[in-house]
């Protein structure tokens, strides 16, 4: 212990005791790091959204550049083609992949008509390798709340598991810690989707405690189940990759491809639940 | 001021972590800029302010995370002192020192955090994930520390290469 130096020893000391204490505390509901972190959150929310918007024009531009290549070659090849009229295809595809994103979320709303939509951006991913969260540009303030589902046209994302004035943390499906009460729509088979430490990075996640009896096969549609009450029931979360027996042999394990590709989302609608008018 | 300057690069490097982590992925395993960038600080600096710094980078994942606040910070103020001590007594403090502190560095970090985070409570294999994510990430950690030790002698206007010497002529 010769080399601790006065100052450096009383720092390790107190501040171990004090970590220790921060972590024990941590796991209570509504503690002093919940608070700090709010206050942390409305800070550094506004700077990701800058640094977020600074991103994708720059990742516009630089598919603008390439596009701009694109139409020259096209040009080329087809002369009497104007690119007005590519330009107009290409609006015409866009106001379709939207229209068809909007009626997805039209049928939604019409299927659960007890939530509402709040459309929102994702301003920050991941910081290191062992979870999936990732933070929205809408908080308490948009009327969010713990718990709330989050979802793509594509399917479930994750839910909301910490709610700032301005920010929402959402823990997604592929998180080692998160758990999902699925079920496999074609043969109506409840089971886990569990998270994964080492699928997390290839945007898989596993559905166990499948009955051996179930005959599960590639391709199935898995949804939620509605058990559990976090998650509302039949939203999509992927289909089925491979099957296996799981390591007790008791049961199956599925590898489960989800509907959302986590790598590219940008924007998600956080599902709001809201009083429905009984009269 | 140069304190300042380190803050200041602290919440650069969270930033493009947190914003544009997605764009840096090898093979799936995202830098871990932030300790990097400690290690770095730890062997350009006195210890107590090096401690300083890695506490408040600790305690910017942890805020970031809010898993089990805390577990950030006191593993990598104990990384940092560890990597402190142990280069103020034996290495120079140079690109070497800190491109070999931070792949090390890194596998001991992430190694005690897969334990205390995910193994202690049975989640997660514990070799598959050394191997498939702990290993690639302090090699990538290295490749970055090289960056690091760039911005940081840019930033405090010193050369790059004082020394390339790596072991302390006094250390036996």
């Amino acid at each position: 212990m010769s080399f601790f130096k006065n100052k450096t020893r009383a720092f390790m000391i107190i501040t171990t005791v004090i970590l220790v204490m921060f972590m024990a505390v941590s796991t209570l509901p509504g503690n002093v790091a919940d608070t700090t972190g709010n206050v942390f959150g409305i800070i550094i929310t506004p700077v990701q959204r800058f640094l977020g918007a600074v991103v994708n024009i720059a990742g516009d531009a630089v598919e603008f550049v390439f596009n701009i290549g694109d139409l020259d070659d096209e040009n080329d090849m087809l002369k009497e083609q104007v690119s007005v009229l590519n330009s107009e295809v290409r609006e015409a595809s866009e106001l379709k992949r939207e229209n068809d994103r909007l009626r997805a979320l039209l049928d939604l709303k019409e299927k659960k008509p007890e939530y509402e939509m709040v459309a929102s951006n994702i301003i920050s991913s991941d910081i290191d390798n062992w979870y999936s969260i990732f933070t929205l540009d809408c908080g308490s303030s948009d009327g969010i709340n713990v718990d709330d589902t989050v979802i793509t046209n594509d399917g479930l994302v994750g839910y909301i598991y910490e709610v700032g004035y301005n920010w929402a943390k959402v823990k997604t499906i592929i998180d080692p810690a998160s758990s999902v009460s699925a079920k496999i729509e074609r043969i109506d088979t409840v089971g886990m989707c569990d998270g994964d430490v080492l699928l997390k990075n290839s945007n898989e996640i596993k559905m166990n405690y499948i009955p051996l009896s179930s005959a599960v096969v590639k391709g199935d549609m898995v949804i939620t189940s509605g058990i559990g009450g976090v998650y509302p029931k039949g939203i999509n979360i992927g289909k089925v990759k491979s099957v296996s027996k799981s390591s007790d042999g008791l049961t199956q394990t599925a590898l489960i491809e989800p509907g959302v590709k986590f790598d590219e989302i940008g924007e998600v609608f956080v599902m709001k639940k809201v009083p429905l008018d009984i009269d | 001021m140069k304190w300042i300057k380190y803050y200041t690069l602290l919440m650069i490097v969270f930033v493009i972590q947190s914003v544009l982590g997605d764009n840096f992925k090898i093979f799936g395993v995202l830098p871990d800029l932030i300790f990097a960038l400690a290690v770095c600080v730890s062997l350009k600096e006195k210890r107590l302010g090096a401690l300083v710094f890695s506490l408040s980078a600790g305690l910017l994942i942890d805020f970031t995370l809010m898993r089990t606040f805390g577990l950030n910070a006191l593993i990598m103020i104990y990384m940092i002192l560890i990597v402190s001590c142990v280069t103020e007594k034996y290495f120079y403090p140079n690109i070497i020192v800190n491109l070999v502190s931070t792949f090390f560095g890194t596998m001991v970090y992430q190694t005690v955090y897969l334990f205390f985070g995910f193994v202690m409570w049975g989640n997660g294999d514990f070799m598959s994930s050394f191997l498939y994510i702990i290993l690639p990430l302090s090699f990538y950690n290295g490749l970055v520390s090289f960056i690091m030790f760039f911005v940081v002698s840019k930033l405090l206007k010193e050369k790059m290469f004082v020394t390339l010497k790596v072991f302390r002529r006094d250390s036996k």
